[in-house]
């Protein structure tokens, strides 16, 4: 619930080094991490299209003890950032295809115009990224970007290598702004991309580097924390037609009685919800509480 | 391009207000201000000129006053009749839920006026059922709601639709959470025993004490202060009240202001006018404190200056409230945007007038 989430934390094998991240990212305060595997889809025969979700990383009690003494689990999870550029490498990305739907979240970074105008209108992913660090190889455009927005589709800018570079850090600057006027400051997530633990900064300052870009205050601070569950919540519904139902999972299963599982999204008819199969078991009925559309 | 972005790179606003008046004047606010300000975090008295606390002060100080940390407390504990009966209409309850961040968690307390107040998310609001405001920072996006049950209505009684309803909402989303009780019976001299004892065989109770701390300064500036005057003088006589704040707010935080300014650390000096003394002494209490203990202390040191038992100019008592509580004074909303702080600051003087100090945060409502 609003806690603060890192959405892109690389992936890499050197997991001495995905531990330091993720140690320091406790220390900062932040409750969620998302591991990032970016990829472009693969093409070649034989080979699947995208990799497996890489295992969370371990963290020793001695680490998890300030959380737990107050009561807060510190969640990991995976995401995969696939980078299109041609059709083919766009259509690798529907829901059919098994590693894509194993991925907690779904993102997506077009390298020209045509991917991105497809990105927002169609395809199926929780955060638009951009490449920040240099001149946009294509303009951004106001009707695709309201139509992401709409979609509930987020918007991701990097501060990492801003630490890292000082031209980087200009051209991150100029492109942020040049994205804050036209989605205002609504849907926007502040990562870091951080390949070394030092590249880390605590969630206050990332929320008033915010407010540098451009974001007022309120969604400065939204954009590290209530943005990114927005993130995770579109995620569960990603696929169903309107994302209207947050279904608790329950855990714990009755003899007798067929346990209610999550329903991977009916990929033929995208009209029907989400619905549970079986009979609820009895005394623990799964909690649907209506929300409003998710945006 | 048509569109144009403004970048707005103020700070986070907060507010101070300052306040001059005497104590016997019948109108002045001073006795409001510290018995609705509910949730103290921490106390603190700075007495310059005194080597030790007056007498009165320190007998206050070492009154012990505990508290207690009840764990895993569901919230249909605190709708119970025996509990309602016996502890929140006999006398002033407080009670905050603790470990829980007002900006991230639902955060619950009960006021000793016998309310309870629920600072709750979207979700939990939608799936608790029960009326409340939406909250009063960021009113365009609604995410986080106030939910508030009267306690002592004589309608809130099981068999009742509202009680039914507040029940089953409690019971619907069973929420619970680790909370920090201290309860001032009415009238007579009670010990808080009871309350203890009705929840002791159902939940894990901790009891705590109060964290006191003493710091003694030697040879420290002050700054002059001229009781009837706030703002600037003409002649660079006295300082300025804020100019007064800000330095006792050094000192609070162990800097050291007697350097020069060109100091590389700290840039910070202590306002001109001042005056050197010997030596100050600051007393700190910190946990869970009720506004009858800030009272106590208050009166104590006003009584000290009376009879000459303290030499000193001035005395300074600030109380700090908790960063994660849903009120600040009264029913005021308080919230935390990148600071929680709500907190207030007494500068008592010999001719009994004070200066009070009042600061909160971003997301708070100007006391």
């Amino acid at each position: 619930m609003a806690r603060f989430c890192d959405f892109n934390v690389p992936y890499s094998e050197n997991t001495e080094n995905l531990h330091q991240i993720v140690e320091m990212a406790i220390k900062l305060g932040y409750e969620s991490v998302a591991l990032n595997c970016c990829v472009t889809p693969g093409t070649k025969k034989g080979q699947a299209a995208v990799p497996s979700p890489p295992k969370p990383v371990e963290l020793s009690q001695a680490t998890l003890a300030p959380l737990m003494a107050q009561r807060k689990t510190f969640q990991q999870l995976t995401r995969l950032t696939a980078i299109i550029e041609t059709n083919e490498q766009k259509y690798k990305l529907n829901p059919n295809n098994p590693p894509v739907n194993t991925y907690d979240i779904l993102a997506v970074q077009p390298l020209n115009m045509k991917m991105f105008e497809a990105a927002c209108h169609d395809l199926e992913v929780d955060i638009i990224s951009l490449d920040m660090t240099q001149k946009l190889p294509f303009l951004l455009k106001l009707t695709p970007i309201k139509r992401a927005i709409a979609r509930g589709i987020r918007f991701e800018i990097v501060y990492a290598p801003a630490i890292r570079d000082s031209t980087l850090r200009r051209y991150i600057i100029s492109n942020a702004t040049d994205l804050m006027t036209f989605c205002k400051g609504k849907n926007i997530i502040l990562s870091s991309q951080a390949e070394k633990a030092i590249e880390l900064r605590g969630p206050h300052d990332v929320a008033n580097l915010g407010v540098l870009f451009g974001m007022n205050q309120a969604q400065a601070k939204d954009a590290v924390s209530v943005n990114c569950r927005a993130v995770l919540l579109h995620a569960e519904t990603r696929g169903s037609a309107v994302g209207v139902i947050s279904i608790e999972r329950i855990m714990k299963q009755t003899p007798g009685v067929i346990s209610v599982e999550r329903i991977p999204p009916a990929s033929a008819d995208k009209r029907t919800l989400e619905k549970d199969s079986g009979e609820d078991p009895p005394g623990k009925k799964p909690k649907m509480t209506a929300q409003k559309k998710i945006k | 391009m048509s569109l144009t972005l403004k970048v707005d790179l103020s700070p986070p606003r907060s507010k101070l207000v300052i306040e001059k008046s005497s104590f016997d004047d019948e109108k002045s606010r001073h006795r409001k201000n510290v018995e609705e300000h509910y949730f103290n975090h921490k106390m603190e008295l700075f007495i310059p000129g005194c080597a030790e606390l007056p007498p009165s002060a320190q007998a206050v100080f070492d009154m012990s006053d505990d508290f207690y940390i009840i764990k895993d407390l569901p919230l249909t504990e605190l709708i119970n009749k025996d509990f309602i009966e016996n502890f929140v209409k006999k006398g002033s309850l407080y009670m905050l839920s603790h470990n829980t961040h007002i900006d991230k968690h639902n955060v619950y307390a009960v006021l000793p006026t016998g309310k309870l107040i629920l600072s709750v998310h979207k979700d939990t609001y939608e799936e608790l059922g029960l009326v409340g405001q939406p909250s009063q920072f960021n009113r365009k996006v609604k995410r986080k709601f106030v939910v508030e049950v009267d306690l002592t209505q004589d309608i809130f009684v099981p068999g009742k639709k509202n009680y039914e309803r507040v029940k089953k909402g409690f019971q619907r989303t069973e929420l619970k959470a680790d909370f920090l009780l201290s309860w001032k019976p009415r009238g007579t001299r009670q010990s808080a025993g009871p309350v203890l004892s009705h929840f002791e065989d159902s939940y894990r109770c901790d009891r705590r004490s109060q964290v006191q701390q003493t710091n003694k300064h030697t040879e420290l500036l002050l700054p002059v202060v001229n009781s009837s005057e706030l703002e600037e003088s003409d002649d660079g006589e006295w300082c300025t009240a804020r100019e007064w704040y800000e330095w006792l707010g050094a000192v609070s935080c162990g800097i050291n202001c007697n350097e020069a300014p060109e100091h590389y650390i700290s840039r910070y000096s202590c306002p001109k006018p001042n005056k050197l003394t010997a030596t100050a002494v600051r007393r700190s209490m910190t946990g869970f404190i009720a506004p009858g203990r800030v009272w106590a202390v208050l009166e104590a040191v006003r009584s000290d200056m009376r009879d000459n038992q303290c030499p000193s100019p001035w005395a300074a008592l600030t109380v700090h409230g908790f960063a994660d509580s849903p009120v600040s004074w009264a029913r005021r909303e308080h919230g935390f945007h990148h600071g929680g702080e709500n907190l207030y600051t007494l500068l008592i003087f010999r001719d009994s007038t004070y200066w009070l100090f009042q600061a909160v945060g971003t997301n708070d409502i100007c006391p």
